[in-house]
């Protein structure tokens, strides 16, 4: 059913008034048009869904079966009292309907994850690489998952593991769907976008249309390090050295133990960046950056290296403004991203009051 | 029970891996314990959060989220609609309720064990001693007058030791937020350290007036017509009665009028969108510049208190209209602020008149042997002054000076030709003074 209109209804225009004025009647026409899929509710992913409801984004889709009195701290859409038997996604959806009742929130059945996606590891060819809780019972969970993503043009997915995030990114540039990724960990955090080799935009007062090309995750991790120099947002070799860590192990980094072979994997970007060889007095990567953005993955579980490992599949250590922060970029890039109106950002949002003075930078890789 | 749920270390992980662990990149004197956390939920760190509209909801849901117990929000504005489009906390079926009202009852209703205490009213009719008991205070406000209200009751409690130093213990942090559309800023203000706000007043823009002959004999705009309908016409058609910006017949009035001018004059663009915007002076706003801004002010409050990393030094602005842009600049205090400066302290009858405070002045011990014909200003305007404005300004002599300066504590610039310098002088009024 489409959910173009002609004119705005008056209820719209009442609500909106505030924003009308800042982006006008097209855009948000385009906004009501949208359908955006988020996969799994952090605190991240409750800010980046509470922005574009507001917005107005015309049909907003959740996926997460954690039930709900196991949802993160950070999500502050659930509420205690009313969430008994309800699944995260399921509690979620009641607050952001209530927060805009003129768009459409959904849920979607299935997991906050896209392992179904991943080739098949050892452990799981044990087990089978059966209904992980994707569509119907019987379906291979990754054709359901595909078939789910089809249905939807822009999917925003929080705290997954990088390689999660690569098969994504493979899935929506196939199908021609534009993908956000990103992450709070802490104090550190990133935003990561790919709107496919050709994305559209126009500007005010120009209606001549734009192009851009975006590059996939894969590419993004594995750009000419000559083109980081001392300017670069350390976050991008802290998060790259992450990256290369999970294609070896096939799990995320998590505990102390994988600190340190991170930190190495970080040193050897560095000497091959631009920066590297100079005799530098301040590290480009300060290690308290490439520790806390490991560690805070897996808060918890730092004594036991296997409870460790499992916990690292939950995202973890997300303080509420950092979430805030980032949700409202990702939110507003997301807006320009379904509208094709003003340019997205391209490709890395950086947020680490670390370092920079706390600035958020937009990095292009 | 509640207290089981503040103590629920599950719960508050991410907290505590910022309070309890050492760091490179601390705040000055920052100790790692558990106490910190206990202090941040403990109620001698009461946070006031003043306005709870669009950075207002923003701010308590973060404050709440980040472990503070003991909040207090205060605003005097009821929910409108056209407030749904950001303020999440509130509902259609809320229009018309006070916001503090309802949005503590929300946070307190969602974050177990936090208390936000709500205040339906005017920041003006609190008593400047209630302000004295937060540990710090967050501006989520909309417009300059009142932002300077809070900074010159803040800056207010400041006192300058003997040295000329700021006594720390009457330091009172403030965080202030603004926004509009795609742009935004967050500050710090350490009064006595760091820029107050009057200190930076320069920084703003005048503020959009337009010439009167313009409006009635040469308009060119839409907004010409609507304020000529609005400031002159009403005024002359309607006499006696007040304009009315919540009146939707006042209102229609106005667009009415304006369109019918534009006609007149060949104008396009006067829609009843425009003209609601040009009367009410309407800021347009969006939910993510909100939620930016405020998680940058809880941000840094959060850093005031614990010291769990270096605080903004001092303000950032960030616009996001096209791309991201945020910078952050380190503005200078204005040593001669009329609010914030570093003032010689004098006791004086609080209904003293001009003439007596420059009477007082020469009488001093200490401070008389430097005058022999003062001039007194209060920043950039001449209360007395000797010479080419002596006629102008003669007037003001008879006049009490608790109506020429707007608080207690002014700082008074004090010029004569026997100075080598301005001198400044923090007037208190005093009922022991009284004559």
């Amino acid at each position: 059913m489409s959910l173009v209109l002609d004119t705005l209804t008056e209820d719209h225009a009442a609500v909106y008034d505030r924003q009308l004025r800042v982006w006008g009647v097209e855009v948000q026409r385009r906004l009501i048009e949208a359908k955006v899929l988020i996969i799994g509710l952090g605190g991240l992913a409750a800010e980046i869904a509470k922005n574009i409801v507001l917005a107005g984004v015309g049909t907003v889709a959740l996926v997460d079966d954690t039930a709900a009195p196991a949802a993160a701290p950070g999500n502050f859409l659930v509420e205690p009292e009313a969430s008994a038997g309800k699944s995260v996604a399921e509690a979620s959806a009641v607050t952001l309907q209530a927060m805009n009742p003129l768009m459409a929130v959904r849920v979607e059945p299935g997991p906050p994850s896209v392992s179904a996606l991943l080739p098949p590891t050892g452990s799981q060819l044990e087990g089978g690489a059966a209904d992980q809780g994707f569509g119907p019972p019987g379906e291979p969970a990754a054709e359901a998952l595909r078939s789910l993503v089809s249905r939807y043009d822009t999917v925003v997915a929080c705290g997954l593991p990088l390689r999660e995030v690569a098969a994504l990114d493979d899935l929506c540039r196939q199908l021609g769907k534009q993908l956000f990724a990103g992450e709070v960990r802490g104090a550190s955090s990133f935003a990561f976008v790919d709107l496919g080799p050709r994305h559209t935009y126009t500007v005010k007062g120009n209606p001549e249309e734009k192009v851009v090309e975006y590059s996939s995750f894969r590419d993004a991790m594995k750009a000419d390090l000559k083109a980081v120099n001392k300017r670069t947002h350390p976050l991008y070799l802290a998060l790259r050295a992450c990256w290369e860590f999970e294609e070896a192990h096939c799990r995320p980094a998590a505990g102390p133990a994988d600190v340190a072979e991170v930190r190495a994997a970080v040193q050897r970007l560095v000497s091959a960046t631009s920066a590297g060889n100079t005799a530098a007095t301040k590290p480009l990567v300060p290690e308290a950056l490439v520790e806390g953005f490991v560690l805070d993955r897996v808060a918890v579980a730092l004594g036991d290296a296997k409870e460790a490992v499992q916990e690292a599949a939950q995202p973890l250590g997300e303080l509420a403004p950092v979430c805030a922060v980032v949700g409202g970029v990702v939110a507003n890039n997301v807006l320009r991203a379904v509208s094709h109106f003003n340019p997205p950002l391209r490709n890395l949002f950086c947020y680490s009051y670390l370092v920079r003075d706390g600035l958020g930078v937009e990095e292009c890789f | 029970m509640e207290d089981i749920q503040m103590d629920d270390e599950e719960r508050w992980r991410d907290l505590d891996l910022l309070l309890t662990r050492p760091g490179q990149l601390v705040g000055p004197g920052f100790e790692p314990c558990p106490e910190l956390r206990a202090f941040l939920q403990s109620p001698d760190c009461r946070v006031l959060c003043v306005g709870a509209g669009g950075l207002g909801c923003e701010i308590l849901k973060d404050l709440a989220l980040s472990g503070v117990v003991h909040i207090d929000v205060i605003d005097m504005d009821t929910i409108d609609v056209s407030n749904l489009n950001r303020q999440f906390l509130f509902r259609m079926k809320d229009v018309g309720q006070p916001k503090a009202t309802v949005a503590a009852e929300r946070i307190n209703a969602r974050v177990p064990g936090v208390r936000v205490t709500p205040h339906f009213g005017r920041i003006e009719d609190q008593p400047a001693e209630w302000y004295r008991s937060f540990a710090i205070i967050i501006l989520g406000l909309d417009s300059l007058e009142a932002r300077r209200y809070m900074n010159s009751v803040v800056c207010g409690f400041l006192e300058y030791d003997e040295n000329g130093q700021p006594d720390l213990a009457t330091v009172k942090p403030m965080v202030d937020g603004g926004t509009e559309g795609f742009k935004g800023h967050a500050r710090v203000i350490l009064p006595g350290h760091t820029p107050c706000f009057e200190c930076t007043l320069w920084l703003f823009p005048p503020q959009t007036k337009f010439p009167l002959c313009t409006l009635a004999e040469t308009p060119r705009s839409p907004a010409h017509c609507i304020e000529y309908a609005h400031l002159i016409l009403w005024g002359q058609v309607r006499p006696g009665e007040e304009f009315d910006t919540d009146n939707e017949e006042h209102m229609k009035w106005v667009y009415e009028r304006a369109a019918e001018r534009a006609k007149q004059y060949g104008i396009h663009g006067v829609t009843f969108q425009l003209t609601q915007g040009v009367v009410k002076n309407i800021i347009p706003a969006i939910a993510s510049t909100n939620a930016i801004i405020s998680a940058q002010c809880v941000l840094e409050a959060l850093k005031t208190l614990t010291c769990f990393s270096t605080g903004l030094d001092n303000y950032m602005m960030y616009v996001g209209s096209t791309g991201l842009y945020t910078h952050t600049a380190k503005y200078e205090k204005d040593p001669s602020c009329p609010v914030c400066s570093a003032g010689v302290p004098m006791e004086v009858d609080p209904d003293c008149t001009l003439q007596q405070f420059i009477d007082q002045l020469r009488s001093d011990a200490a401070l008389g042997k430097h005058l022999s014909a003062p001039s007194v200003s209060y920043g950039a305007t001449n209360l007395f002054a000797h010479g080419v404005f002596e006629e102008e300004t003669a007037p003001n002599l008879t006049r009490r000076l608790a109506d020429l300066v707007p608080d207690d504590g002014s700082v008074l610039t004090v010029n004569d030709k026997r100075l080598r310098g301005p001198m400044r002088v923090r007037a208190r009024y005093s009922s022991s003074m009284k004559a």
